[in-house]
């Protein structure tokens, strides 16, 4: 290493994220009711694509059921996306969004 | 009869002819209306889209126009890639039943659900609890193949979960 220390980039201290902004809230996945989707393939699809336990995805598939609505899963936006579309794939109605303010 | 059952731990297909021919038609029929889908990608905000095709291709971000845009660009040729295979797999193994490959599970898994959602759509089953059209002979006959490919579904859910759940398996 020698003697050039590394110290990483100096961030001005006047650099700070406002708390509201959109920057310091992860994105959702959201999936929505359907008459469609039976309640037995909704619990399978949590369970086998996100790795959920059973009764996680039960849970999860209740809300979507009863609630309208479940967020199934949230994080960076680009993952959230992929996680969304892939819903897709499976038939559900998916959308992303950035979380409430 | 279409069926699914686990078989030395396989989810194994059978099918008579006449049924297969039922689904091979609908496997058509299904990649047609992607393929009016991809005509209509360029212009989808602008035109008025077959409901079906809004429902198989939800906006990705309703709250951020911009945004579901650019998503949109990026991801819908897979998307209908993906769904369009899948109903190709199907009408293959529908030719030639038997034991399905991992790949082939998770297309019929699929399938079976994006054609209930366009059998549903042409029914007018947009909320839970809605019967849906039957005043004519072939809108009973839509209603008909809706909930037999929902047992089918059921059965095939029931396979996976069962195979999953046995000991000693993966």
């Amino acid at each position: 290493m020698g003697d050039m220390a590394f110290t990483g980039p100096e961030l001005d201290e006047d650099i700070r994220v406002e708390p509201r902004s959109s920057l310091d809230r992860p994105w959702r996945t959201i999936v929505w009711n359907d008459p469609v989707n039976l309640m037995q393939y909704v619990t399978h699809v949590f369970r086998t694509y996100f790795g959920y336990p059973r009764e996680e995805a039960e849970r999860l598939m209740l809300l979507v059921h009863n609630e309208g609505r479940a967020v199934v899963a949230s994080g960076p936006r680009e993952e959230v996306e992929r996680h969304t579309e892939a819903m897709h794939e499976y038939g559900l109605w998916a959308t992303a969004d950035k979380g409430e303010a | 009869m279409i069926r699914f059952a686990l078989v030395d731990g396989r989810v194994t297909l059978a099918a008579d002819p006449a049924d297969a021919d039922v689904l091979l038609r609908l496997t058509e029929q299904f990649t047609a209306l992607l393929a009016e889908r991809d005509v209509a990608a360029d212009e989808e905000e602008t035109l008025p889209q077959d409901p079906a095709l809004t429902r198989l291709f939800p906006d990705p971000v309703p709250d951020d126009p911009e945004e579901s845009a650019e998503v949109r660009a990026l991801t819908r040729p897979a998307l209908t890639d993906h769904k369009r295979v899948n109903a190709e797999r199907v009408a293959a193994s529908l030719a030639t039943p038997g034991p399905l490959e991992a790949r082939d599970e998770l297309a019929w898994l699929q399938w079976l659900t994006d054609i209930r959602i366009v059998l549903a759509s042409r029914l007018g089953i947009v909320m839970d609890g809605d019967e849906g059209a039957a005043a004519t002979e072939a809108e009973q006959a839509m209603q008909w193949t809706y909930h037999a490919l929902g047992s089918l579904q059921a059965d095939l859910v029931d396979a996976l979960d069962e195979r999953a759940a046995a000991p000693g398996v993966a």
